[in-house]
């Protein structure tokens, strides 16, 4: 297996010309698109607008009011009794989160409007919302009590998210998370989604969806340099597999498939040695290209080894699909005896996946047939991967995507044995 | 028509008899080898044997099918019909039984073009199960055999056509297999690169006591290496057998070139009317005449030339080659 494998390597590395288009183009568009569309990307990239609708049922003067009240009847010096007016005054609760939801960094990003009930629910139902968040009754006194004074139970945010924006929804809630978690609320917080409680864990299952560029985390922005430095790598790898398949071609026809056959080996061993080699030259190129986009381009600043153990996980699981890809396409060309398939993906599918996946341009705003089908793409999953990684999203958010490749990367192995076979009972 | 008949005749009778005389496998056998494309027959009936040592012989023109045959000995092609074997073992039914030891030198050349012929033969060496030292010096070994040690660091699309043919015999070789099946391993190459190629083939057979099937379309390089020689015509065996026995089938007859310097129809005519000449065939510069064996006619044709009043700068009289056979058993010529 393992001369399949450098021999495919010694070929692709005597195509000068290939090499050139595989390791160099890439970069060069990384650099023309990354400065031509900066403009974009101005003030740090988002991928989407995410509407929140606020449900105030809280009202904060009554509820500062009542707080007042119960600290007068304290049994506490006056000067303790000032600080605790004084601290409820000031770090009331409602206020401090509005405050950051429509604050410099969030209100990029996020449009809260305070509606009513019913037509926030209307809003979320007919998508034009994202999530709802309902601030409770008395919310100001219950978690002011809970968080000073520690006494009572502690108030419960109410977080409803839409149907189709789990992941925008995820980090909605994880922003008010952490918020509340930061100013020591404890206050409760309940999710529902689409109305019924659910807990955190069981909607991880849909969350991947969408994703994009999400700047609401710790993260510096994604810039246009680093966008385009992980869009060009995606699609650029899908060419390592039409390469390798080209190959392929003129192995069966200059007959060192049947030399091969003549062996007695399997020929699936030719066609894993395919994939196996895909996988390993995209990989090689994702690492020398993800490199030269941080060394050269200062692209990916953060340089903790988790980050770029996380970099190397996503890009294993990416190489491996495009390995699916590549053993896909070597099936249809030894099969088809022609160059033709090959050379229709490289001319034509690749570009429209990569457009699909976001290389050229973020497809957040594109209409939802469009985005489902990037979604679906290897190189698409593999972008928004990359993006939430770099922003800084854990793991459970890009978990169900790798999961995602996976899946596509059996299904594509599977069709390839299928067509692979075929060729033998002829 | 007729003798072609017969002669297939004696063939099956051959291998029947060889069989019951003996009591043994040949190395390698086919029998009524069917290959069909469709509808088109590339292969029919083909029966052949070749006992170990042997230098067998498959001469045909282009498309007569030689090709599909060894691709079905070899294992590649499964034949519509018939079985080929190998020690007795049918190759059909299970293609390991020969893949060992067997070496295929294909028509075209089958190596990476972008790679050396080092790394050509490290690779296929690889996939046969060589390894370490034995690789190296196998790859040596026939490095020299086909004399490219000095050369092998280029890479094989850099290479005159006689040496891609050259270094796609050497990695036929590197398993060292018992029986080695070239097909036209000579096809559009320089005489020196050919008369080399044949040379090789000539000393794996007769020093390293290798089993040869050689297929050509050249009569001559048939008639200098093999023992015994297949014709075949349109997916069929015509004729098999030395040369000696193929050449008698034209033994009652004799050809007489006249060369002369240019064409005369009118002795051409003549020469036509005359008794004893079977055939007449005019060429570019002269007449050639197709006789009974020892029919003494040269005098008569003088004669002729001299009251047509032609110059005769030359005459021949012609032993048959293969190349008659397969022109009376066809009545067209090997290399069209
Ligand atoms: N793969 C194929 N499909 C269809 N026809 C074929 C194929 N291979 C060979 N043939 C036909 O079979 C005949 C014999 O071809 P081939 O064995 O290559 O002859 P040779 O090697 O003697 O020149 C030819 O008529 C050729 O066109
Ligand atoms: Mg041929």
């Amino acid at each position: 297996m393992l001369s399949f494998l450098k021999k495919d390597v010694m070929v692709l590395i005597r195509d000068r010309t290939e090499l050139l288009v595989l390791l160099l183009m890439p970069i060069i568009l990384t650099v023309i698109l990354g400065f031509a569309l900066k403009g974009m990307f101005a003030g740090g990239f988002s991928s989407f607008d995410m509407k929140v609708a606020v449900v105030d049922h809280n009202d904060r003067q009554a509820g500062i009011e009542q707080f007042t009240e119960e600290v007068k009847q304290l049994s506490v010096p006056e000067e303790a009794k000032d600080r605790l007016i004084e601290a409820a005054e000031s770090s009331e609760p409602s206020a401090l989160m509005m405050n950051m939801l429509e604050g410099d960094e969030l209100g990029q990003v996020l449009e809260t409007e305070k509606v009513n009930e019913n037509k926030a629910i209307e809003a979320l139902e007919n998508g034009k919302v994202t999530a709802l968040l309902k601030i409770p009754e008395n919310f100001t006194y219950l978690s002011l009590k809970k968080m000073l004074l520690d006494e009572g139970k502690s108030a419960e945010l109410e977080m409803v998210e839409g149907k189709d924006s789990s992941l925008m929804a995820g980090i909605f809630y994880d922003t008010v998370e952490r918020f509340v978690r930061t100013f020591n609320f404890e206050t409760a917080i309940a999710q529902a989604a689409d109305g019924t409680d659910v807990t955190r864990k069981s909607s991880e299952g849909n969350q991947e969806d969408l994703g994009g560029v999400i700047t609401v985390t710790d993260q510096e922005p994604i810039s246009s340099i680093e966008y385009y430095s992980i869009g060009m790598a995606v699609m650029f790898a899908m060419f390592v597999a039409s390469t390798i398949a080209s190959k392929a071609y003129v192995e069966n026809y200059q007959n060192v498939f049947a030399r091969i056959l003549l062996s007695g080996k399997h020929p699936l061993l030719f066609l894993s040695g395919k994939a196996i080699s895909t996988t390993v030259l995209v990989f090689i190129q994702l690492v020398l290209l993800f490199g030269m986009g941080r060394l050269v381009l200062q692209a990916f600043a953060d340089n903790s080894w988790r980050f770029w153990l996380g970099m190397l996980v996503i890009g294993a699981v990416f190489s491996l699909c495009i390995g699916g890809l590549g053993a896909l396409l070597t099936a249809i060309t030894v099969k088809s005896e022609s160059n033709v398939v090959p050379g229709i993906f490289a001319g034509g599918i690749v570009t429209v996946l990569a457009m699909l996946g976001g290389s050229f341009f973020p497809v957040s705003g594109m209409p939802a047939l469009f985005t489902t089908l990037g979604n679906w793409t290897p190189n698409g999953i593999m972008l928004n991967m990359t993006l939430q990684w770099a922003q800084g999203l854990g793991m459970s958010y890009i978990l169900p995507l790798i999961f995602r490749l996976l899946l596509l990367t059996v299904v594509l192995i599977a069709v390839s044995l299928l067509i692979f076979s075929k060729r033998r009972a002829a | 028509m007729l003798s072609s008949f017969f002669y297939t005749l004696k063939e099956i009778n051959q291998t029947v008899s060889k069989m019951a005389l003996k009591g043994e496998y040949a190395v390698l056998e086919t029998t009524n080898l069917k290959k069909m494309f469709k509808k088109n027959v590339a292969v029919s009936d083909v029966n052949l044997y070749l006992d170990k040592g042997e230098s067998v012989g498959l001469l045909g023109p282009n498309g007569a099918g030689k090709s599909t045959a060894i691709s079905m000995i070899s294992s590649l092609v499964k034949p519509t019909a018939g079985d080929v074997t190998w020690h007795g073992k049918s190759v059909v039914k299970d293609p390991n039984v020969i893949r060992m030891y067997l070496g295929v030198v294909p028509q075209d050349i089958a190596l990476y073009k972008e790679l050396t012929a080092v790394e050509n033969l490290r690779f296929f060496g690889r996939i046969y199960g060589l390894k370490g030292k034995a690789l190296e010096s196998q790859m040596a070994n026939v490095l020299e055999i086909v004399g490219l040690t000095e050369r092998k660091n280029e890479l094989v699309k850099h290479y005159s056509g006689g040496m891609q043919r050259r270094i796609n015999i050497a990695v036929a070789l590197l398993h060292e297999p018992e029986i080695i099946i070239m097909d036209e391993p000579t096809v559009g190459i320089d005489p020196q690169s050919r008369n080399y190629i044949l040379e090789m083939v000539q000393k794996l057979n007769q020093e390293k006591g290798m089993t040869v099937l050689y297929t050509s379309h050249y009569m001559e390089e048939v008639e200098r290496l093999c023992d015994r020689i297949y014709i075949m015509d349109h997916g069929k065996v015509i004729a098999s057998g030395t040369k000696q026995e193929l050449t008698s089938i034209l033994s009652s007859e004799e050809t007489i070139w006249i060369e002369l310097d240019r064409s005369y129809p009118d002795l051409a005519a003549e020469l036509n009317e005359m008794e004893g000449v079977l055939r007449v065939t005019e060429t570019d510069n002269g007449i050639k005449l197709i006789t009974p064996k020892n029919s003494r006619l040269l005098g008569s044709i003088f004669q002729a030339a001299e009251r047509q009043q032609v110059q005769i700068t030359s005459l021949n009289v012609q032993v048959p080659t293969l190349e008659d056979v397969f022109l009376h058993l066809t009545g067209r010529k090997l290399r069209d």
